[in-house]
């Protein structure tokens, strides 16, 4: 019974934390409003809050224009979400990967390297993401200009898809963002007295690490993966930017209208929202112990 | 503080290269009145004339624009506005989410929740968007219009980037300080009389100190990519002129603009576009060395003050360990 009430309670506290932050972005999306120029009118702003909400409850009458071409928002919108999400979702995978390879290698290598490792990673970091992505597009266009082999496509025109450069340039701050993060996690694991029994017991380092110390790292690693996700997202919308992919964020910019700028902040944080609330319904007996 | 802060040689030359660079910067504006070197046609020995840009060469340490301004001239006089902008931006953003902060952590589980979630979306979608989309209108207009004036303009998208970092930045604080107040000596202070000012100030302060010196770290990196990150999308910090064709131009000669001018023809004259990266890059990295500096530093001095108190003996005192203080004469014992 107690169970059940407590798990009522933490539903509804969901339902009010998911209606709390949809006002929430409502009420950003609807900020443009506020300025006129450089003038605040509060007026205004509560009407384009009204119409908004109005608006977002049928969104079949929702719609987008371009040089007064009237076009319905939905599927479109929706296709160019899959392709910001594809490229979003590749390149978390591929540095998580990445990421936790060469936190292996390192575990297995000198503390005194892995210090330097370290130091290093934190210059790395400061690298911002612009430099990275001229970098690998000049060095890809001086690839072709000495040998006249095209390694990967460098940026979209019309309607072509581009998705291999972008993925490589989102992963490389993401890896190296990773690679501190959980470096930083596994070292605080290492630490633990169940590592040194395990390993006391005669497992092998490799046991050790991914049967013991990379669980509970990603369990924490997931849990507050929330700033990673926010990067990564600013990251990609410049990458997009920078690339003339056909992905959500270049949709909000070329298209920009109260309407389209909330549906996309709607789909951007939805599925995040949906994740930590599972996550945490999943875990949370797991949780306790690592937190 | 200070005393231990001089002495990391890293810290203090990237406080140097940065306060050298601020300080010309305000000088070629005084002295030079603003004014940028410029050399738009150069003859060479056979008398072929070449234009602008030029590459970086002995001439031009950092090369020119197509215009034919001194790259690194520009950057200079062009580093006041961006780093100020970056260090007030910052500095605004802590000091109102430190303020509100205090406030939020008096809150009531409850309300703190809602807080949380109201301002949820913050945490995930990117600041530059929304920053965008919310200035691209006030900051871009047309060669000839007559715009907003300059500070207005300067204060607005200021107010932009401060307000829209504050939540995260009051939640987080907020919690932190709830987490400080949940321990046990703020708790037996409180028990002993400590008000909340109090608290603040003797025990919640020299625990929060250093998470804002790495606070200020990450939200100056933070201001300094998403100032990049507008410049690539040509809003300039102070306002973007736009000609008419299409081509823009900065207000103010700050760091971003030469990024979003010239960023679209960085195949060609790839150091234009790099040059302004690469002194953000080195604000940034500057930046990381005199923070880690002053966190040093900071827990150095702590610890001397510590230390302080309980002071070695230098020398043993000889003689007889104890003496009498005062020899009491045994007093008779008078029978009952």
């Amino acid at each position: 019974m107690n169970k059940v009430i407590s798990g009522f309670k933490h539903s509804l506290f969901t339902c009010i934390h998911l209606f709390l932050s949809l006002v929430g972005i409502i009420a950003l999306g609807a900020t443009p409003a506020l300025f006129n120029g450089l003038s605040l009118s509060i007026t205004q702003y509560f009407l384009a809050f009204g119409n908004l909400v109005a608006s977002l409850l049928e969104p079949s009458t929702l719609t987008y224009s371009y040089y007064k071409v009237v076009r319905p928002l939905f599927p479109e919108i929706l296709i160019r979400y899959k392709e910001s999400i594809t490229i979003f979702a590749s390149s978390f995978i591929v540095s998580l990967i990445l990421a936790v390879l060469i936190v292996y290698c390192l575990t297995c290598l000198n503390p005194r390297i892995v210090n330097k490792v370290k130091q290093s990673l934190v210059y790395l970091e400061a690298l911002p993401d612009i430099l990275i992505i001229m970098i690998l597009q000049l060095s890809i266009v001086w690839l072709f200009k000495n040998t006249g082999i095209l390694v990967v496509e460098v940026a979209a025109a019309g309607d072509q898809k581009i998705r291999a450069l972008p993925i490589i340039c989102l992963s490389i701050p993401t890896t190296i963002m990773f690679t501190k993060i959980l470096l930083f996690l596994t070292e605080e694991e290492y630490e633990k007295p169940y590592v040194s029994l395990a390993s006391g017991k005669g497992l092998s380092h490799f046991t050790v690490f991914y049967k013991h110390v990379l669980r509970n790292v990603l369990l924490r690693f997931f849990f507050f993966t929330k700033t990673n996700i926010w990067l990564m997202l600013s990251n990609l919308y410049i990458i997009e930017y920078f690339f003339n992919s056909i992905g959500i964020f270049i949709f909000v910019k070329d298209y920009n209208s109260i309407e389209t700028f909330t549906v996309a902040l709607l789909l951007i944080y939805l599925p995040i929202f949906i994740y930590f609330q599972l996550f945490r319904l999943f875990t949370s007996h797991l949780l306790k112990e690592v937190v | 503080m200070w005393y231990y802060f001089i002495r990391q040689k890293r810290a203090v030359t990237a406080l140097l290269f940065l306060v050298t660079l601020v300080v010309l910067s305000i000088g070629n504006s005084v002295i030079h009145d603003g004014e940028i070197r410029r050399v738009s046609l150069l003859f060479d020995e056979n008398g072929t004339v070449s234009a602008a840009p030029f590459a970086p060469s002995a001439k031009f340490l950092l090369g020119t624009d197509r215009k034919g301004y001194d790259l690194l001239h520009l950057i200079i006089e062009g580093a006041k506005w961006t780093i100020g902008a970056g260090l007030l931006i910052t500095f605004m953003r802590i000091l109102i989410g430190l303020l509100l902060g205090i406030i939020l952590a008096k809150f009531k589980k409850t309300l703190f929740q809602s807080f949380e979630s109201f301002f949820d979306s913050f945490s995930v979608i990117p600041m530059t968007m929304i920053s965008y989309f919310v200035l691209q209108h006030a900051l871009t207009f047309g060669n000839g219009t007559t715009p907003e004036p300059f500070f207005l303009r300067v204060g607005f998208q200021l107010m932009i980037l401060i307000i829209f970092a504050v939540p995260t930045i009051t939640y987080y604080l907020g919690n932190e300080m709830k987490l400080l107040l949940n321990e046990e000596f703020v708790r037996s202070a409180k028990i002993l009389g400590g008000r909340y000012p109090h608290l603040l100030r003797k025990h919640i302060a020299p625990h929060l100190n250093p998470i804002l010196i790495i606070l200020f770290l990450q939200q100056f990196i933070q201001v300094l990519v998403i100032l990049i990150h507008l410049g690539v999308l040509q809003v300039f910090f102070g306002g973007t002129i736009v000609f008419y064709g299409g081509e823009v131009d900065s207000v103010t000669h700050e760091w971003t603009g030469l990024l979003g001018m010239y960023y679209a023809s960085f195949m060609s004259h790839p150091w234009i576009p790099l040059v302004p990266i690469l002194f953000f890059t080195l604000t940034i990295i500057a930046s990381t060395f005199i923070l880690t500096g002053l966190e040093k530093a900071y827990l150095l001095s702590k610890q001397k003050s510590f230390k302080q108190e309980i002071k070695p003996l230098k020398e043993i005192p000889s003689g007889p360990s104890f003496s009498f203080v005062k020899e009491n004469k045994p007093k008779k014992l008078t029978p009952l």
